[in-house]
């Protein structure tokens, strides 16, 4: 692609003046997750202290020991000190430092939030242009009807059916986790074995997410064509299929790159209800667990990290954009 | 199109044959379910059920409880106690060894004991009579009481007082050592392997351990969430054993009968679902009110419905297991529409248009929603309008136990080992006395108890306080709590059974798999 001198000043100052913002919106979230988990009800030593048998002690000693006796403005000074020597301090629950809680998640939460994330946009987006060609055919009303139906099944729903059917019924697939833990595979067998337990997490996770993808790119496209340029490019006696997949495909495109783009950003904090249900050790289901525990910092470093990742991506997208379309360059 | 279908095809294919065979071991692997992770693996530090059947297959204690509720030697052999109950003394062990190899000694046990009560750990109350801890010899513990404490063993047999390793722990923080707790030295039938964070936590069998060899070589816990994910996984055997809640009540009848694949334990704890009131609200302050509630709740209602009859009626104000402290002369009362809505009248409520007498909030906690549900439909019926606001565990635990903000609420939780456990829910210090009951008497009367020298002393003591709580109703204990397990039949040597029946309760901790074996 060929910018003038001009453009890239303009293209720098875009991408400064979005990252600076970036920052400013990380930093207030910062403070505002801080506050907000510890104004929800349910204390965390509460918890470490057991149902049946709670000492006031050892609830008096951790409160001293953790900090959370004192005013909470104070907490979030220890905090905000401790975040700068790049530390997320110890969880609460585990007796583990919390980036190691983290470290172990990310890699299979990327795993199946990636994987699905690609296949539902290629394949969305694929059959959204396809629709939108074949708009009013007995295709382009089917595959709209399918995808409210996937639209509105819950995924965790969707989940322990695909269990039931593949899993329980057919034997086709494990029931749930990452690795067969009876069979210790090494090389080629352990992918293979990696992959059977990925296919049902993941094809859920498609499914759910492919009317996403497919709707806007459907609709898009359509909005698209409908435009005046496009009958002017007709009128010229243009094909039919260069002026799709030169016009029509690059102005349609930028939604979905949004989508897309929101969707990466927020992959960091998994695909909470399909980890559950299918017991993968991802991201989700260490936020949700720490929720219910009121595990402060696992949950303080989870939120910093959802909301450095939604700013990168916000900036990220914005620079796609530029580069696909150059109109919004030059604003 | 078509040929995408064909990859796909293919794909589906390779994935699908490629099941077992290649790489399996020849060991003999027993895999468990867990609903969550362990916090820590240290057993001690903080009250965490989820490491409680791990820990107790890889650390002792001095003596231990099985599922009969007794304490059987684990550490110690044997103990004595003196005649005016304040000294025991244990005697362990000399061949025990730690997973390091370093041997187990008096010192292991005077540290772990002494670390848990200046630190304030989870199970400190334990230790809350002893005034000194002495080791005469490596293997001699001496215990001395300040008063006599009747379930002082059962306690200590209980949970949050194994014994751990001094040479490995000394000077550091059980709360922070991560080394410890995610790999810790053990000193048990098995030891620990690996634990792979967010999937399971292996065990293998410690050909070190002074007792009887285990037959099993590798346990896995591992960890499934989701409920029905982990039922299926058991029915598709991926899991050899998963907790009775797991199975639906809807399922179990046609499980039991399935006498070919599955036998079915049954374990009666002492942990019932019980109603609770708070003594100061404007309705359930009055006793007539509360009293209305325990002859208006028909708790064989309450268990066919909402426990498919499988946990039965509780029919006194302590668990009915305890059967030889239970009082028959102070029981709770037997159903009666009538007799309830005439104490509701006596009280001074009378019908409203809609034939109310009044209107309240019912705080569920979550998981007892469908309990709470057949006890409000029955209160209804007696002419209480009922709001059901569920809450989770946290917030339940600020509300109603710490805030004391609620009307009426509903809960369980072990009120064992023994009868003196029960004491934690209705004496004025009582650690889950959510009612907030207080009366001098029954805290006489507890005091009593535990220090009674004999079991019959104590459970007179125990009757006694019945007929209080028969007078002021605090809580209404409505069903107990029975588990049904289902176990496949290729599972022997279960500690829920006994060692005539082919299991091994009599030689076993609550959760010990030393004598399991798999019969494939």
């Amino acid at each position: 692609m060929f910018i003038s001198k001009a453009e890239e000043k303009l293209v720098k100052r875009f991408i400064l003046k979005r990252l600076f913002s970036g920052t400013i919106v990380v930093l207030f979230s910062v403070l505002f997750n801080f506050v907000i988990i510890r104004m929800a009800p349910g204390d965390p030593t509460r918890l470490l202290a057991g149902k049946d048998n709670p000492s006031p002690e050892m609830i008096a000693a951790l409160r001293e020991k953790y900090g959370l006796n004192k005013p909470v403005l104070e907490q979030f000074w220890i905090y905000l000190k401790q975040l700068a020597h790049g530390d997320f301090g110890y969880s609460y629950v585990s007796t583990a430092k919390v980036w190691d809680l983290i470290e172990t998640r990310l890699g299979p939460t990327f795993l199946i939030a990636l994987t699905g994330a690609v296949i539902a946009l290629v394949l969305g987006t694929l059959l959204g242009v396809f629709a939108a060609r074949k708009k009013g055919s007995k295709f382009d009303i089917f595959l709209c009807g399918i995808s409210y139906f996937f639209d509105s099944t819950p995924s965790f729903w969707l989940g322990l059916m695909m269990i039931l059917l593949f899993a329980s019924i057919l034997k086709w697939f494990p029931t749930y986790g990452m690795y067969s833990l009876r069979g210790n595979y090494t090389g080629i067998a352990k992918v293979l074995d990696l992959l059977r337990h990925m296919f049902l997490p993941v094809t859920t996770l498609v499914l759910i997410d492919i009317p996403y993808f497919f709707r806007i790119a459907r609709s898009s496209v359509l909005q698209t064509m409908s435009e005046d340029f496009i009958m002017t490019l007709r009128a010229t006696g243009m094909p039919e299929k260069k002026i799709f997949n030169k016009y029509v495909m690059r102005n349609a495109i930028i939604p979905t790159v949004t989508v897309f783009g929101i969707t990466l950003a927020y992959m960091i904090t998994g695909v909470s209800m399909i980890e559950i249900v299918f017991a993968w050790p991802g991201m989700g289901r260490l936020m949700l667990d720490s929720i219910t525990r009121r595990d402060y910092p696992t949950l303080s470093a989870i939120y910093l990290m959802l909301s450095i990742s939604v700013a990168v991506m916000t900036v990220v997208v914005d620079i796609v954009y530029a580069w696909i379309d150059p109109r919004i360059r030059i604003e | 199109m078509k040929k995408l279908l064909v990859v796909l095809l293919m794909v589906l294919f390779v994935l699908t044959g490629c099941a077992g065979g290649n790489g399996k071991t020849e060991e003999v692997v027993y895999v468990i379910g867990q609903d969550a992770e362990p916090a820590t693996l240290n057993p001690d530090a903080i009250s965490d059920d989820n490491n409680y059947a791990i820990v107790q297959n890889l650390f002792p204690r001095l003596y231990k409880l099985n599922n009969a509720f007794n304490a059987i030697p684990d550490l110690a052999t044997s103990y004595d106690v003196s005649d005016d109950a304040l000294t025991y003394t244990f005697h362990l062990r000399d061949n025990a060894k730690w997973s390091d190899g370093e041997k187990v000694t008096s010192a292991d046990v005077l540290y772990t004991f002494n670390e848990i009560v200046d630190k304030s750990y989870a199970f400190e109350s334990v230790f809350a009579s002893v005034t000194s801890m002495e080791a005469p010899d490596d293997y001699t513990v001496v215990l001395k009481l300040s008063e006599p404490d009747g379930s002082f063993l059962a306690n200590l047999s209980w949970y949050g007082t194994f014994i751990l390793p001094e040479h490995v722990l000394k000077g550091t923080d059980w709360m922070t050592n991560d080394e410890f707790s995610n790999n810790p030295v053990t000193c048990g039938p098995f030891k620990f392997d690996q634990w792979n964070k967010g999937t399971d936590v292996q065990i293998v069998r410690d050909d070190n351990y002074w007792g009887d060899a285990p037959k099993l070589d590798r346990v896995i816990y591992t960890v499934v969430s989701d409920g029905n994910t982990m039922y299926q996984a058991w029915l598709n055997g991926e899991i050899d054993e998963i907790s009775a809640y797991y199975i639906p009540t809807t399922d179990l009848e046609g499980i039991m009968a399935d006498t070919e694949h599955y036998y079915t334990v049954n374990q009666v704890w002492p942990s019932p679902w019980y109603i609770t009131f708070n003594l100061e609200d404007e309705h359930f302050g009055n006793p007539l009110v509360r009293k209305a509630v325990m002859y208006g709740v028909d708790r064989e209602d309450v268990s066919v419905k909402a426990t498919g009859g499988y946990k039965p009626a509780n029919n006194h104000f302590i668990p009915d297991n305890f059967v030889d402290a239970v009082n028959d002369e102070a029981k709770e009362a037997d159903y009666d529409l009538a007799k309830a809505q005439a104490l509701l009248e006596e009280a001074g409520y009378t019908k409203d248009a809609n034939g109310y007498y009044f209107e309240c909030t019912f705080a569920v906690m979550d998981g007892f929603d469908d309990f709470c549900k057949v006890i409000a439909d029955n209160m209804e019926k007696m002419g209480i309008k009922v709001n059901l606001t569920v809450l989770d565990y946290n917030i339940w635990v600020e509300q109603c136990l710490d805030n004391y903000d609620f009307e009426i609420t509903a809960l369980g939780g072990f009120q064992g080992p023994d009868v003196l456990g029960t004491t934690r829910r209705w004496t004025t210090d009582g650690a889950v006395n959510v009612a907030r009951y207080s009366r001098a008497e029954v805290d006489e009367l507890a005091k009593k108890a535990t220090q009674a020298a004999t079991d019959e002393e104590r459970n007179e003591c125990i009757k006694q306080v019945q007929t209080y709580l028969a007078e002021d109703v605090p809580f209404v204990l409505c069903v107990n709590y029975v588990d049904y397990a289902p176990f496949k039949s290729y599972i022997k040597g279960n500690n829920y059974l006994s060692v005539a029946d082919g299991g091994s309760m009599e030689k076993s901790g609550f959760s010990e798999l030393t004598y399991y074996w798999l019969d494939k």
